[in-house]
């Protein structure tokens, strides 16, 4: 199998950098820009979706209706969106990252619940195939996926089974003849389940392993319409209500040999593989969404008059637009620089989609409820977008991996290798007179690492403060997470509380320094700070900002209440209330 | 973002910055329903739809629109400077279809930009071609065409011998979005761009004019005391009654 995994012995990370006091700034200089075939090719992509969703999308009244009209999905198919990004041999439009996720944006701009349903088909639902596939494999699925005939979904989630993929209990067992397997379970919370014309199923094989009985996690290609598949009645969502959402329960189910995706055991990889590039989509389309619901607040606050001038003049209101405009200038800054590190390959971006999909998501939730607020009485109305883009933004904090379970990705994967390096220290201080050598460079490395900080020799100078704020921070962290790792070894992974931490730290060094990026790449396109001013304004806002909240979290890392926070919750939880005793209880 | 219309400093054209170029919906429509006569061609691939533009560059990204949505090859007769008068236009274009071998000469009604209605017309004369203008159903049957022209509370029926020139009305069909295939395609077709030869232009724009900017509303006072005064500022400032 080719394994196109995060593996960092092999691809190399900017996130995973950071955790090790690292700034690889040849992986996030200089800014990444379209060539102008790609520019062209995008502009006549755009043209034709909004030409097309203008005259045919009708988001509210979908959302009421839950579900889309025929002539919606068979005109993405005919657009030929839902093959965006197959490869073009098996009649897809092959686009790159960059491509596929700026017209997710959109999508997500126009219709979060389309979205969802151009999302969950080719970003997660034939993404397996595309991405492990055989040759066999796509020609028979994705050809058929490329066109629109075939609807894609993903099944991973099961009722005991939702980040914790390993108590899946969903099983394919092998016929004695070797031609199939049969497959038996169920899974939750599918999207496209009742469109879908072909599922990846994730499901435990059993092997033998030294004679003992295993499970292992083995993805298959499932036929939607084979004998023992039933879908379960509609979900109904608080949310992106027009996508279908079931539950798909499979019984008895024969799956040819042929279908099995990868090898077996590959499954939870090949998962995980999927799930790291398909997120990406979610901080794209987030971010465009969250700029979709303010341009509709920004021309509510010009025409609003409240005190004989529009609301708009009033600086409480200015400030949730400066703040959302600095945080979507980052977000999109983020994805794209995110995007272009999958198109170039080589480059372990598993942490870098996680941290976009975590800061997107929250922007898109907290700048619709901003809208609303801004919109005051009418945000609250039916009659106006603002309700339904709070409702639909929500899930986003939630699918393809919550924002907790990403967070702890992030801290732990960027442990790993600080810790190793630390274990064979540790090590080494066991048997010292064996490794004076290693004893020494880790010294070495260290002192050196307290003196000379890590730096962005290409930011813009205009942005000099800022790119010293982030190197602080990088630097900061490394000297953190080696105490932590010190202090707590392995036993770290119980330590959540300092892992969000380290996690938001590294989320916001990331987009800090996606912005300095961009900033930086504006600043010079245009031929200095004046003509750029709108780019230095947002990256001068943004930057500080963040990194005032990345030292908060790495001072925490010290200094902080995570006894008594953990103490209140306990005893929450054992009580099953919050309630202390008041002098109004009766 | 919002792009203001503003006339250029010259006074006898549109400042184009900012402003993006589309097909004319007319023109739209026109290249619909040459590309739905193709498709209804017992053989489609022997016949060919050629899609023809007067302008400067900028007219290259339409003509690519138009062979994405399903044109076969795209000829831009290159014109930079501006261009006013319908028989300059026409005499170019006719210029580039004759012995050009066409069935079939399709113009929308009238540009929907300067409202102009005449070039297709004065081109079939120039081409010597029979012309039905406005039509909103088309049909070749039997080497002729057979098309409907909408009147007010009517239509009426009419039909000519290929080769012909038609203008295409509204209601004949919606243009088709272009997919991402289309786009793709559009790309490897063949564009050809020649320097457009054009006739005297027989009359000359002076001036153009945006309408004259509405002034500010004036709140008179409230409820039933105010009334009298609104009148008499109606009667006398306004006078609109």
């Amino acid at each position: 199998m080719t394994v196109h995994l995060a593996d960092p012995d092999h691809n190399t990370s900017f996130t995973k950098g950071v955790f090790l006091g690292e700034i690889r700034e040849s992986l996030v200089f200089p800014f990444p820009e379209l060539s102008s075939e790609e520019k062209e090719n995008l502009a006549a992509i755009l043209d034709s979706f909004r030409a097309w969703a203008k005259d045919n999308v009708d988001s509210a009244k979908q959302d009421h209706d839950g579900h889309f009209p025929d002539n919606v999905r068979s005109g993405m198919a005919e657009l030929g969106l839902m093959g965006m990004n197959i490869p073009e041999e098996y009649g897809g439009f092959g686009a790159s990252a960059m491509m596929f996720n700026r017209v997710f944006g959109e999508i997500g701009a126009t219709d979060p619940a389309l979205t969802v349903y151009f999302g969950a088909h080719q970003s997660i639902g034939c993404k397996g195939i595309t991405l492990f596939g055989t040759d066999d494999q796509k020609k028979r699925w994705l050809t058929k996926c490329a066109s629109g005939e075939l609807i894609a979904a993903f099944c991973l989630t099961e009722p005991g089974s939702g980040s914790d993929a390993q108590a899946m209990r969903t099983t394919a067992v092998p016929s004695a003849d070797g031609k199939s397997y049969t497959l038996n379970g169920q899974k939750i919370w599918i999207s496209n389940a009742g469109y879908a014309g072909v599922f990846t199923v994730f499901a435990k094989v059993p092997v033998e392993i030294d004679g003992k009985p295993k499970q292992r996690v083995t993805a298959f290609i499932v036929n939607a319409h084979a004998p023992g598949v039933s879908l379960g009645k509609i979900e109904e969502k608080m949310g992106i209500k027009a996508s279908d959402t079931r539950a798909v329960t499979f019984e008895n189910v024969v799956v040819p040999v042929e279908d099995m995706l990868g090898e077996v055991g590959h499954g939870f990889k090949i998962a995980l593989e999927i799930l790291n590039s398909g997120r990406l989509g979610l901080a794209a389309g987030s971010a465009r969404g969250t700029r979709r619901i303010l341009d509709i607040a920004l021309g509510y606050a010009k025409e609003r008059e409240q005190f004989g001038r529009p609301i708009g003049s009033f600086e409480m209101i200015q400030r949730k637009f400066a703040v959302a405009a600095a945080e979507c200038y980052a977000a999109d800054a983020g994805w794209m620089l995110t995007a272009s590190m999958v198109d170039k390959g080589g480059i372990d971006f598993s942490l870098e989609t996680a941290a976009c999909k975590v800061f997107a998501s929250e922007l898109a939730f907290k700048s619709s409820v901003d809208a609303m607020q801004i919109a005051g009485g009418i945000g609250y109305s039916k009659e106006f977008p603002y309700e339904q883009a709070v409702r639909d933004s929500r899930i986003n904090m939630i699918f393809e991996g919550t924002n907790e379970v990403l967070r702890a990705l992030i801290a732990l994967s960027g442990l790993q290798q600080p810790g190793e390096h630390l274990k064979a220290i540790g090590k080494a201080f066991r048997d010292p007179l064996h490794s004076l050598g290693a004893i020494g460079s880790f010294l070495g490395e260290r002192v050196k690492r307290q003196v000379v900080k890590p730096s962005f020799p290409h930011a813009h100078p205009a942005l000099k403060d800022e790119a010293e704020q982030i190197a602080t921070v990088v630097h900061d962290l490394a000297l953190g997470v080696e105490k932590l790792l010190i202090a707590h070894g392995k036993d770290v992974i119980e330590h959540q509380f300092q892992q969000e931490r380290m996690a938001n730290v590294a989320i916001d060094v990331y987009l800090a320094t996606a912005t300095l990026s961009r900033a930086s790449w504006a600043i010079n396109k245009a031929g200095g700070v004046d003509k750029a001013q709108a780019d230095l304004d947002n990256a001068k806002i943004f930057i500080p900002m963040a990194m005032r909240r990345a030292r908060r979290n790495v001072r925490a890392l010290e200094r902080n209440q995570d006894a008594r926070m953990k103490s209140l919750a306990e005893r929450a939880l054992e009580t099953g209330s919050l309630t202390v005793a008041a002098p109004t209880d009766s | 973002m919002d792009v203001r219309f503003k006339i250029a400093p010259s006074g006898i054209s549109v400042d184009e910055s900012g402003l993006k170029f589309d097909i004319s919906d007319f023109d739209g429509y026109a290249v619909e329903a040459a590309l739905q006569i193709k498709e209804k061609q017992a053989d489609p691939a022997a016949s060919e739809v050629v899609v023809i533009s007067l302008g400067p560059d900028v007219v290259q990204e339409t003509l690519r629109k138009a062979m994405s949505m399903g044109a076969d090859r795209a000829v831009q007769l290159k014109y930079d400077g501006p261009i006013h008068d319908s028989y300059a236009i026409a005499s170019a274009l006719a210029a580039e279809l004759k012995g050009g071998s066409y069935d079939l000469v399709m113009f929308g009604r009238m540009s929907i930009d300067t409202a102009n209605q005449a070039t297709g017309t004065i081109a079939a004369e120039l081409l010597g071609l029979p012309i039905i203008t406005a039509i909103s159903k088309l049909d070749i049957e039997g080497g002729r065409v057979k098309a409907r022209r909408e009147l007010e509370g009517a239509y009426e029926l009419v039909e000519c011998p290929l080769p012909a020139v038609v203008t295409i009305d509204e209601g004949i069909a919606r243009p088709r979005y272009p997919s991402l295939k289309g786009i793709m395609a559009a790309k490897k077709k063949p564009l050809e761009s020649k320097p457009a030869q054009v006739g005297e232009e027989r009359y000359k724009l002076d001036k153009m004019e945006l309408p004259p900017e509405r002034a500010a509303g004036r709140i008179i006072g409230e409820g039933k005391d105010a009334v009298p005064e609104l009148v008499r500022l109606l009667k006398e400032e306004a006078k609109v009654l």
